[in-house]
C-alpha cells in the first residue's frame, strides 16, 4: 500500500467513480459537459472513453429533467451519477429533489429505492455573481430522506464519493471547486469512508473548531495561528452533515469546554445554527462560554473582492471569535 | 375597641421578642385579664394577659417567630367594634410586618451567612455571569460561586476560576470542612454579647485560694439533721459571701464612667447552666439578709425555674455579684468572666479530699476546694482581691450561719 502517493480532490473524486463504474456495471454518470468536456473542472476526465456514451452522458442544460431521469433510472435498477454544475442550479430541479428523490423510497414504504448521487461544485466567493455563489447545503439537510456530504480532503472525497455510489439512499455530495486542485494523500488501494464519522484534523484542548468544506482549512489556518497565542484548537470536520456525527463533536466539546462553529451559509438555521443547538442541547454542563458561530452574512453574495471577504467566513474571522472565549 | 397586643419590652437590652405559645387560638372568645400569649426576650418569658373581653381577631405572628418590640401581634376586638376599624387595624399590622427588615421566620442559615457580593457590571448585581461547566464544576465540589472571581470574558466566571479554587482549597486544608451550622439566638446570643463585651471593657485577674470544705460538710450536716432537708452547699457560699462583701465593700460595686458605684443591697447571682447548653443568672436579692435555709429554698425555687425556662424579669435583673459552681463537674479551678455591671465573681470548684501538710508538719487528709475569684482590675487591685478571698475563706471554714 503506498499511502505517500499525493494527488487532487479533482483526480481522487475521478478515481472514485473510475472504480466504481468498473466494479458496478449499472454505475452511470449524467449532467451537463460531463463526457466530452471531461467536466468543466476535469472531474469525469476520460470517463466518456473508457466507459462510452451509453454510462456517460452529456445532457442538455435542463436540471429537473435529467435529475428526473436520474430518479426514474435510479428506481429501475441503476446506480446513477448525476452532476449539477453548480448548487445554484439545484433549485431548478427541486421539486424533483424534494418530492421524489428524496420521498419516493418512504413513500413506497421501502417498495422503491433510489441509489442516485448528485454532486455539484460549490464556487462560492468566486465573483460571479449572487447566483453563481450559493452552496444552499441547508436546504438540503433540512429535506428529510436526502443524505449530505461535505468533503475537504482528497482523501476523504475519494472515501465518501464511493460510499455514496453504493448507499441504496439518495446523497447530496457538495463538492467545492476551489479544493479541486489541492492535493493530499490519497492510498492507491481501495478504502471507503463511513457515512457519520467526523474526523478530527487536529487535536487540541482548549477550544473545538467544527467548519465543513473548505472552511475545513480556514480553521486549520486559524488553529496554527491561536497555537502561537497558546490557544491549542481541535478542528472536526463532520464530513457528512446527514447523518451527523454528533457523538465525536460533543466529546471534543467536553474536552475543550469551547466551540466556534463554521459555516459557509447564512447563519440563520443553517448548518452552525442546527451543531449550536445540539452542542448547547446535549454539552451544556461543558460549556465555558458561548457558542461562537462564523457563518456569511445574510445578503447575497456580492462580487467586488472586498465586499466577498466581508461576507464569507475565514480564518481571521474564525479567530476573532475564539479570541472572544478566552 | 379595637385593642392590638405589641411585642412587649421584657428587658432593658432586648430588641426583639419571640411568640412561645399562642394560649388561644384565633376566633376564640377571651376574657378580661386571661392568658393569651407567651412571649420571650432573650432571658425570660412573659405571658400577657387580654387587657378587655373580647374575640382574639387574628393573629400576626406565629410561634417562634422573632420580631422587633413594639410589633402587632395580635388584635382584639369587641362585639360592637366597626369592620372598619378592624379592617384598618389588620391593614396597618400587616404593613408593619411587611416593612420589616428583619426577617421574622427564625432560623434561615442564609440570612445570617455573610456573602460577599461580587462587582460585576450588570444591572443586576445578584446575577452572577457564570459558565454552565464552571457552575456544575462549583457545584460538584461545593464552592461558593459568590466568593470566586471571574476573569473569564465579561468577568464571567469560568472553568479555570473553578479549577483554581479547587485547587487552593487543597492547598490550604487548614479551613475545617463545615459540618453544622448553629444560628446564635436567644440565650446563646446574649451570652455571646454579655461575655465579649465584658472581656473587652473589664481587665479581668483571677486569683485563686483553696480552702478546707470541712465545716461546710458540718454546717450542711446540722442543717439536715435539724430540718430534714437538703442543703445546698450554694446557700452556704452564697451566705459566706455576702459576709465577705459586707467586709469589702468594694467587691459589691459597679464602674460606670469615672465613678465606682458600691451597692447597698447585696444580690447574689448563681449562674445555672441550662439543658440545651445556655446559662442563666437568677439572683437572689438582698442575699445577706436571708437566713441559711430561706436561702436554701430560694436556690431550689430560682434553680427549677431556670431549668423550665420560667423565670420572671425581675428573677433575673440586680445582680451585684455573681457565683458561678462548676464544682459539680469535677473542676477543680478556673478564671470565670465577670457579669457585666459587676465588680467580682467567684469561681467554684469541687470538694475533693486531698493530703494537706498541717501542724508540726504531719498530713492529713481533707475536703479542699479551690475558690477562684476574677475582678475588674478597674476597681480593685490584687492586694484587696487576695484579702477578700483570705476572708472569704476563713468566712467558710468556721462560721457557723444561723440555720
Amino acid at each position: 500500500m503506498s499511502t505517500q502517493r499525493e494527488i487532487n480532490m479533482a483526480e481522487a473524486l475521478n478515481e472514485a467513480m473510475r472504480e466504481e463504474m468498473r466494479r458496478d456495471p449499472t454505475v452511470i454518470l449524467m449532467g451537463e459537459d460531463v463526457g466530452v468536456l471531461g467536466g468543466v473542472y476535469g472531474v469525469s476526465k476520460g470517463l466518456l472513453d473508457e466507459f462510452g456514451p451509453e454510462r456517460v452522458r452529456d445532457t442538455p442544460i435542463s436540471e429537473d429533467g435529467f435529475v428526473g431521469a436520474g430518479i426514474g433510472a435510479a428506481i429501475t435498477g441503476l446506480n446513477p451519477i448525476v452532476e449539477i454544475m453548480y448548487p445554484d442550479f439545484l433549485p431548478c430541479a427541486m421539486n424533483q429533489i424534494t418530492n421524489h428523490m428524496a420521498k419516493l423510497r418512504y413513500m413506497t414504504g421501502g417498495q422503491l429505492t433510489v441509489p442516485l448521487t448528485i454532486r455539484s461544485a460549490i464556487i462560492q466567493g468566486r465573483g460571479s455573481g449572487a447566483d453563481h455563489a450559493q452552496t444552499l447545503i441547508p436546504w438540503f439537510v433540512q429535506t428529510p430522506g436526502l443524505k449530505v456530504v461535505v468533503p475537504s480532503t482528497p482523501y476523504d472525497a475519494k472515501g465518501l464519493l464511493k460510499t455514496a455510489i453504493r448507499d441504496k439512499a439518495p446523497v447530496m455530495f457538495f463538492e467545492t471547486a476551489k479544493l479541486y486542485l489541492n492535493k493530499g494523500p490519497v492510498p492507491e488501494d481501495e478504502y471507503l469512508i463511513p457515512f457519520g464519522k467526523a474526523d478530527i484534523k487536529r487535536e487540541g484542548t482548549d477550544l473545538t473548531i467544527v467548519a465543513i468544506c473548505n472552511l475545513v482549512l480556514e480553521a486549520l489556518e486559524a488553529a496554527k495561528e491561536l497555537e502561537k497565542e497558546g490557544i491549542k484548537a481541535e478542528v472536526v470536520d463532520p464530513r457528512t452533515l446527514v447523518p451527523l456525527d454528533k457523538e465525536t463533536i460533543i466529546n471534543s466539546v467536553k474536552k475543550t469546554n469551547r466551540i466556534v462553529v463554521v459555516d459557509n451559509n447564512p447563519s440563520a438555521c443553517g448548518v452552525a445554527a442546527e451543531i449550536a443547538a445540539i452542542v448547547a442541547e446535549e454539552a451544556f454542563d461543558y460549556l465555558d462560554g458561548p457558542i461562537m458561530r462564523v457563518a456569511t452574512l445574510q445578503i447575497p453574495e456580492p462580487v467586488a473582492p472586498p465586499l466577498i471577504k466581508l461576507m464569507l467566513p475565514n480564518k481571521e474571522k474564525i479567530i476573532t471569535a475564539a479570541k472572544k472565549l478566552f | 375597641m379595637v385593642k392590638i397586643i405589641f411585642m412587649p419590652r421584657l428587658d432593658e437590652e432586648q430588641e426583639k421578642g419571640m411568640v412561645v405559645e399562642w394560649l388561644k387560638a384565633q376566633g376564640d372568645f377571651i376574657s378580661q385579664g386571661e392568658e393569651i400569649v407567651e412571649v420571650m426576650s432573650e432571658k425570660v418569658s412573659f405571658i400577657i394577659e387580654s387587657p378587655l373581653k373580647g374575640t382574639l381577631h387574628k393573629i400576626f405572628v406565629e410561634v417562634a417567630e422573632e420580631v422587633p418590640i413594639g410589633t402587632t401581634i395580635a388584635i382584639i376586638s369587641e362585639v360592637e367594634d366597626s369592620p372598619d376599624l378592624l379592617a384598618k387595624a389588620i391593614v396597618e399590622a400587616e404593613e408593619q410586618l411587611k416593612q420589616l427588615e428583619i426577617p421574622i421566620v427564625a432560623t434561615k442559615i442564609e440570612e445570617i451567612e455573610v456573602t460577599q457580593k461580587r462587582e460585576v457590571v450588570e444591572v443586576k448585581p445578584e446575577r452572577i455571569k457564570i459558565s454552565p461547566i464552571a457552575k456544575r464544576l462549583a457545584k460538584e465540589h461545593g464552592l461558593d460561586i459568590t466568593k470566586i472571581e471571574g476573569t473569564g470574558p465579561g468577568v464571567r466566571i469560568v472553568k479555570e476560576d473553578i479549577l483554581r479554587a479547587i485547587e487552593q482549597r487543597r492547598v490550604i486544608p487548614a479551613v475545617p470542612e463545615e459540618v453544622e451550622r448553629i444560628r446564635l439566638t436567644g440565650v446563646r446570643k446574649i451570652i455571646a454579647e454579655r461575655m465579649t463585651q465584658s472581656y473587652q471593657t473589664a481587665p479581668h485577674v483571677t486569683v485563686m485560694m483553696e480552702a478546707d470544705a470541712s465545716n461546710m460538710a458540718k454546717i450542711r450536716k446540722e442543717f439536715e439533721e435539724k430540718t430534714r432537708a437538703r442543703l445546698s452547699y450554694n446557700a452556704i457560699l452564697i451566705k459566706a459571701v455576702t459576709e465577705a462583701l459586707q467586709a469589702y465593700k468594694i467587691f459589691n460595686s459597679t464602674i460606670e464612667g469615672n465613678e465606682i458605684r458600691i451597692h447597698t443591697n447585696i444580690n447574689v447571682g448563681l449562674a445555672v447552666a441550662l439543658e440545651d447548653s445556655g446559662l442563666i443568672v437568677p439572683v437572689i436579692p438582698d442575699a445577706d439578709k436571708k437566713l441559711l435555709k430561706e436561702l436554701n429554698t430560694t436556690i431550689e425555687d430560682l434553680v427549677q425555674k431556670a431549668r423550665q425556662k420560667k423565670l420572671l424579669l425581675s428573677e433575673v435583673k440586680g445582680g451585684t455579684f455573681t457565683i458561678s459552681n462548676l464544682g459539680m463537674y469535677e473542676i477543680d479551678g478556673f478564671t470565670p468572666i465577670l457579669t457585666p455591671q459587676q465588680t467580682a465573681i467567684l469561681g467554684v470548684g469541687r470538694i475533693a479530699k486531698k493530703p494537706i501538710v498541717v501542724d508540726e508538719d504531719s498530713i492529713e487528709i481533707k475536703p479542699m476546694m479551690i475558690l477562684s475569684l476574677s475582678f475588674d482590675h478597674r476597681v480593685v487591685d490584687g492586694a484587696l482581691a487576695a484579702q477578700f478571698l483570705r476572708h472569704l475563706k476563713n468566712t467558710l471554714e468556721t462560721f457557723t450561719p444561723v440555720l
